[in-house]
């Protein structure tokens, strides 16, 4: 049963600004374009399927094929030792992993909390779009294939 | 109770990389062992093991790191540890984070984990092996001694009081709750250290908690002399939370019999604000009955009738 303010549609250019503005670290960009949507449309809905087929591509950018779970365990470490200092506690480490894995293809049974699982996206991607050092082509061409992907998925799940 | 060699045997050969000869001895003990001297013996070596592997001023990130490090290595050690888990409780070693919320036997199964990898990385030989298992035996023993009822490492700041009775001054800065300030002033009044049981009795009467009526009427009864207790620049009789009526009488008892009486009226007179009243008229009234209600002084109401509505 689909939630009774789900409106299909697919993602708009405004959602893809927030998530570009997110990944370029242009937060205001991106609080800008995330308050326009709303306005625009009363609703964000592509913004979560955008966010996670983004998330899913860079994921298997950075693993590849032949991923083991000993590199993402140490991969989720590696990324809260830098978090750290400013954000410490903002990424759960099982959360990060089961998130990783299961967009890696692996069939994972635990469930989180959504703050959590939305936190752990955005952060490993920024991460990870930022260890690629992709330019702003690259980036763009993520992103339009985030785009099509979660346009894709929207379809699939829309009432 | 001592940890004894049967309770130990199990930890050795698990240890000496004998998982077989460990599972066969640890068969052999009975419940009541493998709940007392086994789990404390495990526990200590816990904290013998993580005071070997890291430092005081070792970062949260470098927790981080190893324990991400331990949990790559296999995904049975990455399912056993939840790395939340395991960063607090080594980091709980050596700072004074309460760790009540922790499952106790999520918390017991981390900490023999973590113990053993840091132990195997260490690759001992028998001897080293053996002094390392008696370091852990002597700190299993100082808790069994102290009368701990659970073995997990619940609050590390006692284990710090423990450690600095023999050395310098107390340095803890947060005191646990006052039934396990109880505890330790008891084992360090009887292992003779006088100094640390009054710096500890002065201290605890300056800041202990005072969420657990039953377990300040313990450590009253503790502190020897009134002299020891300094008179608090606290008032505990109007802060304590009174929602025990079981823990009030006991502390009311404990009052009285260090001659406080000021502090037991005083704690009486708050019972029936706080819902206690029919201890407070157990201890306020000696039995007599509040027929006509009370005043907000707490005594008795003076008879009166229907007449009197009237007025």
């Amino acid at each position: 049963m689909t939630d009774p303010g789900w409106v299909r549609r697919p993602v708009s250019d405004l959602e893809m600004a927030v998530l570009g503005g997110w990944l370029t670290a242009d937060g205001e960009m991106a609080k800008g374009s995330f308050s326009d949507q709303l306005s625009a449309a009363g609703d964000a809905n592509g913004l979560a399927m955008l966010l996670y087929a983004a998330f899913v591509i860079a994921a298997r950018r950075k693993f590849g094929p032949q991923w083991t779970r000993a590199e993402v365990i140490s991969y989720v470490a590696r990324l809260r030792t830098e978090l750290q200092s400013e954000e410490p506690g903002l990424v759960d480490p099982l959360t990060a992993e089961d998130e990783l894995r299961a967009a890696l293809g692996e069939p994972v049974t635990g469930t989180h909390e959504t703050g959590f699982v939305a936190a752990a996206r955005l952060f490993i991607m920024l991460d990870i779009v930022v260890d690629l050092n992709l330019d702003d082509e690259a980036l763009t061409d993520l992103l339009n294939q985030a785009r099509h992907n979660a346009d894709q998925m929207l379809e699939r799940i829309g009432p | 109770m001592p940890v004894t060699d049967q309770q130990a045997a199990p930890l050795r050969a698990l240890l000496a990389r004998q998982p077989d000869e460990h599972d066969r001895l640890f068969g052999l003990l009975d419940l009541n062992a493998k709940r007392t001297g086994y789990q404390a013996l495990v526990s200590a070596a816990f904290v013998v093991a993580v005071q070997r592997r890291f430092t005081r001023d070792t970062s949260q990130a470098e927790v981080i790191e190893v324990v991400g490090g331990m949990r790559a290595r296999s995904p049975r050690l990455a399912g056993q540890v939840d790395p939340v888990v395991a960063e607090r409780l080594v980091m709980a070693v050596f700072n004074d984070d309460p760790l009540d919320d922790l499952d106790a036997r999520k918390s017991f199964e981390v900490q023999s984990v973590l113990m053993v990898t840091i132990i195997y990385d260490e690759n001992l030989d028998e001897a080293g092996l053996d002094d390392f298992l008696a370091k852990a035996r002597k700190l299993a023993d100082e808790w069994l001694e102290l009368g701990r009822r659970h073995w997990m490492l619940r609050h590390p700041c006692e284990l710090r009081w423990l450690r600095t009775a023999r050395m310098d001054s107390p340095t803890c800065e947060q005191l646990p709750n006052p039934s396990a300030v109880n505890y330790l002033l008891r084992f360090l009044q009887k292992a003779g250290q006088e100094e640390q049981a009054a710096a500890l009795a002065a201290r605890a009467a300056q800041s202990i908690p005072l969420d657990d009526p039953g377990g300040v009427a313990d450590l009253l009864r503790a502190l020897r002399e009134p002299a020891e207790n300094e008179q608090p620049a606290r008032d505990p009789a109007a802060s304590l939370l009174l929602d025990d009526s079981y823990a009030v009488k006991n502390l009311l008892r404990a009052l009285r019999e260090r001659s406080e009486n000021e502090q037991a009226t005083a704690l009486t007179a708050r019972l029936p604000a706080e819902g206690q009243f029919d201890l407070f008229r157990e201890e306020a009234s000696n039995g007599e009955p509040y027929r006509f209600g009370c005043e907000p002084s707490g005594l008795p109401a003076p008879a009166w009738g229907w007449d009197d509505l009237d007025d």
